[in-house]
């Protein structure tokens, strides 16, 4: 009996830190193929660019078979402000590809201090690190970075 | 007036009761050409377009006075030429990407038309400023753009010009809504009658433009995008500052106003080409200083100038529907010749009887276009009326054309146009002081148009 509470505790407590991370950390421990995608870049055409290899990623492997995380920092933020264009794609990917995007808390701070105030990042943005220690960690685990 | 005024009012309320729960997302030409999209616009993006261009009357009217119209402009001299009707190249974006509260869009224009040429009645310059703006962002629901830019009004003026699908403007158009402006002070030697060089034009044609403030913004309810825009202005089209009488100008101490709203019900796309179906209403009201009298005094006149439109367009799939009303009241323009806006007598003076400086004209048109599936090419059919001078009898006049239309894509930047306008002109009273607009007078013929647009 008391094996078994031992095991009951043990499962309900690792169900409560699974919920307890953000959504987006979680990662896709079944996956056939792992992706981190950078944009870092200014120019507008590389957050479609992005968005559209995220899509097609997805198209090509299913949606069980790969795990997708996008990460932006420097002037790459701007895909995941709050109001972008581009939020309605960035919310079907994440409803319809399980696509997980990361914003870099740095970077945030850093444009803060240019606004005046930090700007409004997309909710559905994880911000507890930075941009490149994110994309450090994930290619630890196996990610392949891609830079499109 | 009032009588379009309740119509659009009927559709705009149309519109707004069938809303349907889709989201709209993509942007319509006040946005378009006054914002950025949000976080996705760049410091700067150049580009531009150029549209060459070749044109041929058929006109068998040889002996002056000549109709304008038999003529190719800007310039009117000849009836058939090359030239490069339009080449602009422009930069627009975001004065500070992260910021996206703040937008630009200057744009010159290096081109040959009236914006540039004057023609044997005006001024000729090689290169014009045909848009410098700002928008803030700040304000949802209330954006603020200022400087000069593109008055809102009729969807033919108001669209990117790359996207008419014609080469020329529709009479009503050209006649009523791409002002002209005279210098509004009369030289004359006092005889009571003026001879042409006795008056002058002020500036270039408007271009649909003005420099003033305008408040606009977009809102979408379900699958419907509604929009409306203020806007004060000048009144002086693309000259800087404001030339009110006096000053040698023709503008009075009243700013121009202008107001416009529009409904589509957005079928999906976005950007010029997206498919939806927009009713629109528009108005532009001002006044405009002029000295009718040659007693050699300074003794001029305050004469309304009010535009207002009602139109709608469809587009979804293959097909394009578009038709517009226009009505104008005051200062309606006779002719590039006659700053005044009075028909001259046999091109040698002007008898201040066929002013019409307080008059009425209207103008409607309808257009349909069709790309045959699985091809390049777009067939195209307008036809368009202008009553001019509508209430004064010795002077009134009405213009009718049919176009036809083919174009063929290179690819998604580039096409070429094909238009043969078939045209009438004729004064509809036998008193009609005018040789050539005459009734019974030898007719104004058809026009052959072929233009090149590239897009960068």
């Amino acid at each position: 009996m008391n094996s078994i509470l031992k095991y009951a505790s043990m499962t309900l407590a690792l169900l409560a830190i699974s919920l307890a991370m953000p959504v987006s950390a979680v990662e896709k421990p079944f996956a056939e193929h792992k992706v981190v995608l950078q944009i870092s870049d200014n120019d507008p055409f590389k957050q479609t660019l992005v968005l559209n290899v995220a899509n097609n990623i997805t198209k090509a492997y299913g949606i069980d078979n790969v795990d997708i995380q996008i990460v932006a920092f420097g002037p790459g933020l701007r895909l995941l402000f709050a109001d972008n264009a581009n939020a309605p794609r960035i919310q079907s990917l994440v409803d319809n590809a399980d696509v997980k995007f990361h914003a870099c808390k740095n970077t945030i701070a850093n444009m803060g201090k240019q606004l005046g105030e930090p700007p409004v990042i997309n909710s559905v943005a994880t911000t507890d690190s930075g941009g490149v220690a994110r994309i450090l960690e994930l290619r630890s685990k196996g990610y392949e970075l891609i830079k499109p | 007036m009032k009588n379009v005024l309740i119509k659009a009012a009927l559709l705009a309320a149309c519109s707004g009761a069938m809303l349907v729960t889709t989201q709209a997302e993509a942007a319509n030409w006040l946005l378009l050409q006054g914002s950025e999209p949000t976080g996705t616009a760049g410091r700067a993006k150049v580009w531009g377009f150029l549209q060459p261009t070749y044109q041929k009357d058929y006109s068998d009217i040889t002996s002056a006075p000549r109709p304008e119209p038999t003529r190719i402009g800007p310039n009117l001299e000849n009836q058939s030429q090359f030239q490069l009707q339009r080449a602009r190249i422009g930069v627009r974006g975001t004065a500070m990407p992260i910021d996206s509260n703040v937008d630009y869009f200057i744009m010159a224009e290096f081109g040959h038309n009236a914006a540039t040429d004057g023609g044997i009645y005006g001024e000729r310059t090689p290169v014009r400023l045909m848009d410098a703006s700002v928008t803030l962002n700040h304000i949802k629901g209330a954006r603020i753009r200022t400087g000069l830019f593109k008055t809102p009004g009729s969807e033919e003026i108001l669209q990117g010009i790359v996207n008419l699908n014609y080469i020329n403007f529709t009479w009503a158009a050209n006649q009523l809504l791409l002002e002209r402006f005279s210098r509004g002070v009369v030289n004359g030697n006092a005889d009571g009658v003026l001879a042409p060089s006795e008056f002058q034009w002020d500036s270039t044609f408007g271009a649909g433009r003005d420099i003033g403030v305008q408040v606009f913004d977009a809102f979408p309810v379900g699958a419907w995008e509604h929009s409306y825009a203020v806007m004060v202005g000048n009144g002086n089209g693309l000259e800087p500052g404001r030339a009110t009488f006096g000053d040698g100008g023709s503008g009075s101490a009243k700013l121009d106003t202008y107001l416009y709203w529009s409904s589509e019900w957005v079928f999906g796309g976005e950007g010029p080409r997206r498919e939806g179906w927009k009713s629109y209403i528009w108005s532009q009201t001002g006044e405009r200083d002029f000295d009718a009298t040659d007693d050699g005094a300074v003794n001029p006149t305050t004469h309304d100038r009010k535009r207002m439109g009602v139109g709608t367009y469809y587009r979804r799939g293959d097909w394009r529907l578009a038709g517009e009303y226009i009505k104008a009241e005051g200062m309606i323009f006779q002719g590039p010749e006659k700053p005044w806006f009075g028909i001259q007598n046999n091109g040698t003076s002007i008898n201040p009887a066929n002013l019409d400086l307080d008059g009425e004209a209207d103008g409607w048109s309808v257009d349909v276009g069709y790309y045959i599936p699985g091809t390049k090419w777009e067939l195209d059919a307008r036809y368009d009326v202008l009553h001019r001078s509508s209430d004064h009898d010795n002077i009134s006049a009405d213009f009718k054309s049919l176009t036809g239309g083919i174009q063929y894509h290179l690819n998604k930047k580039s096409r070429i146009t094909l238009n043969y306008e078939n045209r009438e002109m004729e004064a509809l009273d036998a008193t009609a002081p005018v040789g050539a607009l005459a009734k019974g007078a030898p007719k104004v013929a058809d026009r052959l148009g072929v233009q090149l647009t590239v897009i960068f």
